[in-house]
C-alpha cells in the first residue's frame, strides 16, 4: 500500500485495527444509550453488516484503482444501495 | 452530579470516538482497496517476482483426463497454408516478386491460377481471397494515415518497435535451425548423459529452470501429431515430412502482455513485449536442455513455429480455448502468450484441466461484440469443426484486416479480445475471489452472476469504435498508462 | 356546483387532447421532412421527384437510372428500441438496398450485420415474400438485432401498401400469461374479499411481478411506449402481444371500472417499491404541497410527451427508472436518480409513483375523462 516504506504498511493496519475496537466500543455505547437490547445473534448481524460495508468499499475502490472507474462507480451504486436497504431493515430489526 | 456528568461525557466521547473510527474505517477501506487495485504487485508476470507462490492457480482438483475440446471424426495435421501469415508470405512472394522481376500471380488472374496448396485452400475458404485483397488495400491507407496519428502514438510505437527488435532479421535469437531436426536438434548437445532419476524430476526441474528464466506458467505435454504443421520444416523448407521421433515432450511456457498497455489495446498495446520475452526463455531453455544431454528445439512467436501452441498448451494444463480461439489460463485469462521447447527428455506430462472455461465462453460473448472485425463467432456453442476437433474458429483473413486498419503505423495486430476478455484479469483479491469461487461453484450460479456484473458494470466501447475514423474513433478498451500517452511528457 | 367543475373538466380533456393532436400532427410533418431529407441524401436530388404516397411509402420517379420505384420507411424492435429503416424497391418489388435512419442499438450493430452479410442477403429478395413471414435466416447470436431490421422492413411495406398482418401464429408465452394472471388478481383484489384474502393476494401479486415482469422480461408502461402509439408506430400485435396486454389491460379496466389495477398490483416497480416501503416501514406522505406538486408531475409528462410526439421520435418520451432499477439499462443519469429513489423508498411509501411517475399522469387523464363523462351523463339525466 505504501510502496515507499517498509514502516507505513504495519502501522496502518494497526491503526485499522485500532478503529475497529473503538468503532465497536462506539456502537455498543450508542446502542445502550439508546436502549437499544442486543444479544448473540443480533451482534452477529451487526457485524456481517458492516464487513460486508466494508467489502463493497474496498471492492468498488480497488476497481477505481483499476482505472476501471465506470465498473466501480456501478459496483457502489448497486452494492451501496443493496446494503443501504439491508442496513435500514437491520435497523428496524434491532428497534422492534 | 458532577460524577454522572463526567460519565455521560465518557460516554460521549466513545460514542464520538465509534463513529468517527467507523469513518476512518470506510475510508481506511477505500484507501486499502485502490492500492489493491493499483498495485504492481498485482501484475501476474510483470509484478514482484516470475515465480512468486501467490500468483498461482491451483490446478489439482480440476484436473481431467481428456481436455475440454470435443474431437469428432478424422483429424489431421495442419497443412501450413492454413496458417495465416505462412499462407500471406506464400502469397506476397508470389506477388512481389524481386524488383525488375513480373510478378508470378495477380488477382485478376483467379484462384483457379494459384499454385497448390494455395489453390485448395482459397478454393475451400471463399471470401478468404477477396478479404487477403482488402487486407492489401487497407495496409496501404494505414501506411498513408501514419503521419495522422504518429504523435499521438508515438510512445506506443517506440515501445513495441523497441520490444520487436530482439526478434527481426540476422541477430534474432534463438537463432533458426538449420539442416533437419534430426541434426539441429541435436546441436551442441553434451554427449556425458546422467541417468535422470524419474521423469517427475524432470519435470519439477525444467519447470523451475523455466520459471527463472521468466515463465508465468509452464506445462508439460506429450506432443500429439494433430498439432504439428505439414509441409513446411523449418532448416529445411518446404517438404512433406513425419514428426521427428525426438519431439516427445513440449515444455509450453506462458508469459503475460504488460497489463496497463494490454488494455489499452489496439493502438496502444503490442505483442513484441511477450513474444521477445518468451524467445529469451525458449532460447536459453533450449541451450539448458543440451547442455544436460537432450536435443531441444525452440517454436517461438511470432511465426517460427513447427507445432500449433494452443492446443498444447492445452494438453499441458494451462488452460481453455476461449470464443476467440486463444487459451484462456485461469492465472491470466486471455493475456496469455505462448512458446515451446520440443525434446527427447523423459519428462511427467501435465493433465489437462476443466475449469469452466469452455462453458463460460458458450454465454459470453462479450469478444465477439468488442470484435472490429466481426471475425468472432456468435453462435452458442462451437458449431465449426477443423481438422476434426469440434472448437471456437475465428475468421483469420477478417482479423487481419483490421490488423491493417487500426491507427497503428504498420500491422502489428488488434488483441482487443484479449483485453476485454473476463478472464484478463490481474492478480488482486477482486479477482482472485471469482477465479477460485467460480470453477468449484456446480450451479454456475456464480459464472452467471459474475457476467451480469461484466456486462452492465464495465465499459465497452464497441466494435467499430476501436477503428480510426471515419468507422470509428480510435477508442481503446481502457485508458491508456500515463508512459505511453505522448503528451503527458512531450508538447505536441 | 357541478356545472364550473364539469366545464372546467371538460376544458381540460380537449385542450390535452388537442394539444396532442397538434403534437402529432407536426410530428408528421416533421417525420415527412426528415423522410425527404433521407431520401434527398441517398438519391440525386435535382434529377429525381419524390412524391409521399403515405407516412410510410414514397413514390420516385425522374431520369435517373435508379430513381425509379419505391422507398418505404418502417420500424422494428431492437435491443434498446426501435429501429427505423428506409429501403429501396425497384419496379418490380425486388429490394434495393436497405439504410437504417434511425436506430439507439450500439454503434458496431449495423457493421456486425454487414460483416456477417446479413443486409447482402436481403438485398435482391422479392418484397412481397415479407407480406406473411420475415424470410431470411437470422444472424444467429444476433437475433434480436437481426429481427428488428426484418420486422421493419415488413412493417414498412405492410404499412406503405396497407395490407393487413393476418399471418401467423401467436407468440404466447410466460409473460403474456403472467400479465393476464396479474390483472386478474388484480381485479379480484377489488372485489368483497376478506383483508386478509386480499392482503395475501396483494402481495402474492406483486411480488410475482417484480420478479416476472421486473427482473425477467422487464415489462414495463412506459411514456415512451404511449407515445409511441399515439404517433402511430403499433409494434407487431402476434409478435409483441405483451405491449397490446399491457396498455389494454389497463386502459380497458380503467376505463370501465375507475380502477387503476396497473399501478395498483400489476407494475412491477410500484410493487417494488411497496416491498421496500415494508422493509423500511415507509408511510405514505402527503405534505401539504402535494396537490399542487401533482399538477408538477402531470404537467411535466404532458409536456415530455408533446415534445416527443412533435419531434416524432417516441423514445425522447423515456425518463422512468424502471429498466435502471431492474436491469441497470438507460443512460447513467436515469442510473443516478434510481439509487435516491430506491433509499427514498424506503421511508416514503411509493414515492416515484406519488411524485414523478409520468404513467400516473396517463391514468390521471383516463380517470378524468371518466369521471367527466359519468358527471355530464348524470347531469343530462336529472
Amino acid at each position: 500500500m505504501f510502496p515507499y516504506s517498509t514502516f507505513l504498511g504495519p502501522v496502518f493496519w494497526m491503526a485499522m485495527g485500532a478503529f475497529v475496537v473503538i468503532f465497536f466500543m462506539g456502537l455498543a455505547a450508542l446502542l445502550k444509550d439508546r436502549q437499544i437490547p442486543m444479544n448473540w445473534w443480533k451482534w452477529l448481524l451487526v457485524v456481517t453488516w458492516c464487513i460486508m460495508l466494508y467489502i463493497v468499499v474496498v471492492g468498488g475502490f480497488t476497481l477505481f484503482g483499476e482505472n476501471e472507474t465506470r465498473a466501480g462507480l456501478y459496483f457502489l451504486g448497486v452494492f451501496g444501495t443493496f446494503m443501504a436497504v439491508v442496513g435500514v431493515a437491520l435497523y428496524r430489526l434491532l428497534t422492534k | 452530579m458532577k460524577k454522572k456528568d463526567k460519565g455521560i461525557d465518557r460516554r460521549n466521547f466513545i460514542k464520538l470516538a465509534g463513529m468517527a473510527s467507523g469513518g476512518l474505517l470506510l475510508g481506511g477501506a477505500a484507501g486499502a482497496g485502490f492500492s489493491a487495485g493499483s498495485s504492481k504487485d498485482s501484475y501476474t508476470g510483470w509484478g514482484r517476482t516470475a515465480y512468486g507462490k501467490d500468483q498461482f492457480f491451483n490446478r489439482k482438483s480440476f484436473e481431467v483426463d481428456h481436455p475440454t475440446y470435443e474431437q469428432i471424426g478424422i483429424t489431421r495435421r495442419i497443412e501450413y497454408v492454413e496458417d495465416l501469415f505462412k499462407r500471406n508470405g506464400e502469397m506476397r512472394r508470389l506477388m512481389f516478386a524481386g524488383a525488375g522481376q513480373a510478378p508470378q500471380w495477380r488477382f485478376e488472374q483467379g484462384i483457379e491460377s494459384l499454385p497448390e496448396p494455395l489453390k485448395s485452400y482459397y478454393e475451400a475458404h471463399p471470401g478468404a481471397l477477396e478479404e487477403f485483397e482488402k487486407s492489401l488495400l487497407m495496409a496501404r491507407k494505414q501506411r498513408e494515415d501514419w503521419p495522422k496519428y504518429r504523435n499521438k502514438y508515438l510512445l506506443a510505437d517506440a515501445y513495441s518497435n523497441a520490444h520487436a527488435s530482439p526478434i527481426m532479421g540476422q541477430g534474432a535469437f534463438p537463432p533458426a535451425p538449420q539442416g533437419p531436426p534430426e541434426e539441429s536438434d541435436f546441436r551442441g548437445v553434451k554427449t556425458a548423459v546422467l541417468k535422470l532419476k524419474s521423469p517427475e524430476h524432470g519435470s519439477k526441474l525444467i519447470k523451475m529452470i523455466t520459471h527463472t528464466f521468466g515463465a508465468s506458467l509452464v506445462g508439460i505435454a506429450a506432443v500429439k501429431s494433430d498439432w504439428v504443421y505439414q509441409g513446411f520444416l523449418r532448416g529445411v523448407g518446404k517438404t512433406d515430412f513425419e514428426v521427428p521421433v525426438h519431439w516427445k515432450n513440449a515444455i509450453v511456457f506462458a508469459v503475460p502482455h504488460e497489463w496497463d498497455s494490454m488494455y489499452a489495446n489496439p493502438t496502444y498495446g503490442n505483442s513484441y513485449d511477450a513474444y521477445s520475452r518468451l524467445r529469451f526463455i525458449a532460447g536459453k531453455l533450449e541451450v539448458f536442455v543440451k547442455e544436460i544431454g537432450y536435443a531441444a528445439r525452440s517454436h517461438v512467436p511470432p511465426t517460427s513455429y513447427e507445432i500449433a501452441m494452443p492446443p498444447l498448451a492445452i494438453d499441458a494444463g494451462l488452460g481453455e480455448q476461449g470464443r476467440h480461439g486463444v487459451i484462456i489460463t485461469p492465472e491470466l485469462g486471455a493475456n496469455t502468450r505462448l512458446a515451446a521447447i520440443t525434446t527427447n527428455m523423459p519428462l511427467e506430462p501435465d493433465k489437462p484441466i476443466d475449469v469452466g472455461i469452455k462453458k463460460f465462453c458458450d454465454k459470453c460473448k462479450i469478444c465477439a461484440e468488442e470484435c472490429p472485425s466481426g471475425a468472432i463467432s456468435f453462435s452458442d456453442k462451437p458449431e465449426t469443426v477443423i481438422r476434426g476437433y469440434k472448437r471456437w474458429s475465428i475468421d483469420q483473413d477478417k482479423c487481419y484486416t483490421v490488423w491493417n486498419s487500426v491507427a497503428t503505423s504498420h500491422s502489428r495486430g488488434c488483441r482487443v479480445c484479449i483485453a476485454v476478455c473476463p478472464y484478463s484479469r490481474k492478480n488482486n483479491w477482486l479477482h482472485n475471489i471469482a477465479r477460485e469461487v467460480d470453477p468449484r461453484d456446480p450451479t454456475g450460479l456464480v459464472a452467471s452472476g459474475l457476467l451480469a456484473m461484466q456486462k452492465k458494470f464495465f465499459k465497452y466501447p464497441g466494435g467499430q469504435e476501436y477503428l480510426p475514423p471515419p468507422d470509428g474513433s480510435n477508442q481503446t478498451y481502457l485508458d491508456a498508462p500515463d508512459w505511453l500517452k505522448t503528451e503527458e511528457w512531450f508538447d505536441l | 356546483m357541478h356545472k364550473p367543475s364539469n366545464f372546467r373538466n371538460w376544458s381540460i380533456l380537449i385542450v390535452v387532447a388537442l394539444m396532442i393532436m397538434a403534437a402529432i400532427i407536426h410530428g408528421a410533418k416533421v417525420s415527412e421532412g426528415t423522410q425527404r431529407h433521407y431520401l434527398e441524401e441517398t438519391f440525386n436530388a435535382s434529377n429525381c421527384n419524390f412524391k409521399p404516397i403515405n407516412a410510410n411509402k414514397w413514390e420516385l420517379s425522374g431520369l435517373e437510372p435508379n430513381c425509379t420505384g419505391h422507398v418505404y420507411f418502417g420500424e422494428g424492435y431492437g435491443y434498446n428500441g426501435p429501429v427505423r429503416v428506409m429501403f429501396h424497391t425497384d419496379t418490380v418489388g425486388f429490394i434495393q438496398f436497405i439504410v437504417p435512419v434511425d436506430h439507439n442499438e450500439t454503434p458496431s450493430y449495423f457493421k456486425k450485420l454487414e460483416q456477417h452479410g446479413f443486409l447482402n442477403h436481403m438485398i435482391s429478395t422479392q418484397i412481397a415474400l415479407y407480406k406473411d413471414e420475415e424470410p431470411v435466416d437470422m444472424v444467429s447470436g444476433a437475433t434480436i438485432s437481426s429481427r428488428a431490421i426484418q420486422q421493419a422492413i415488413r412493417d414498412g411495406y405492410l404499412k406503405g401498401e396497407q395490407l393487413s398482418t393476418q399471418s401467423k401464429q401467436i407468440q404466447f408465452g410466460m409473460l403474456e400469461l403472467c400479465i393476464l394472471v396479474l390483472f386478474l388478481m388484480g381485479m379480484l383484489i377489488h372485489t368483497k374479499y376478506g383483508h386478509s384474502q386480499r392482503r395475501l393476494l396483494r402481495w402474492s401479486s406483486m411480488v410475482l411481478s417484480v420478479i416476472v415482469l421486473g427482473f425477467v422480461f422487464n415489462a414495463h408502461l412506459h411514456l415512451s411506449r404511449i407515445a409511441a402509439f399515439l404517433a402511430g408506430y403499433f409494434p407487431d400485435f402476434f409478435l409483441y402481444p405483451a405491449v397490446y396486454l399491457l396498455i389494454g389491460g389497463s386502459l380497458v379496466i380503467a376505463l370501465l371500472s375507475g380502477k387503476n389495477v396497473y399501478c395498483h398490483s400489476v407494475c412491477p416497480f410500484g410493487s417494488a417499491q411497496e416491498i421496500l416501503a415494508k422493509i423500511g416501514g415507509g408511510k405514505p406522505r402527503r405534505p401539504p404541497w402535494h396537490r399542487t406538486w401533482k399538477w408538477v408531475q402531470y404537467g411535466g409528462a404532458l409536456i415530455v410527451l408533446l415534445y416527443a410526439l412533435s419531434n416524432s421520435n417516441p423514445g425522447l418520451a423515456h425518463y422512468e427508472v424502471f429498466g435502471a432499477f431492474f436491469s441497470l439499462t438507460g443512460n447513467p443519469l436515469l442510473l443516478g436518480i434510481t439509487i435516491p429513489v430506491v433509499v427514498i423508498s424506503l421511508f416514503v411509501k411509493r414515492f416515484w409513483c406519488r411524485f414523478i411517475c409520468p404513467i400516473d399522469g396517463v391514468f390521471a387523464y383516463i380517470r378524468l375523462f371518466r369521471n367527466t363523462i359519468i358527471q355530464t351523463f348524470a347531469q343530462l339525466l336529472k
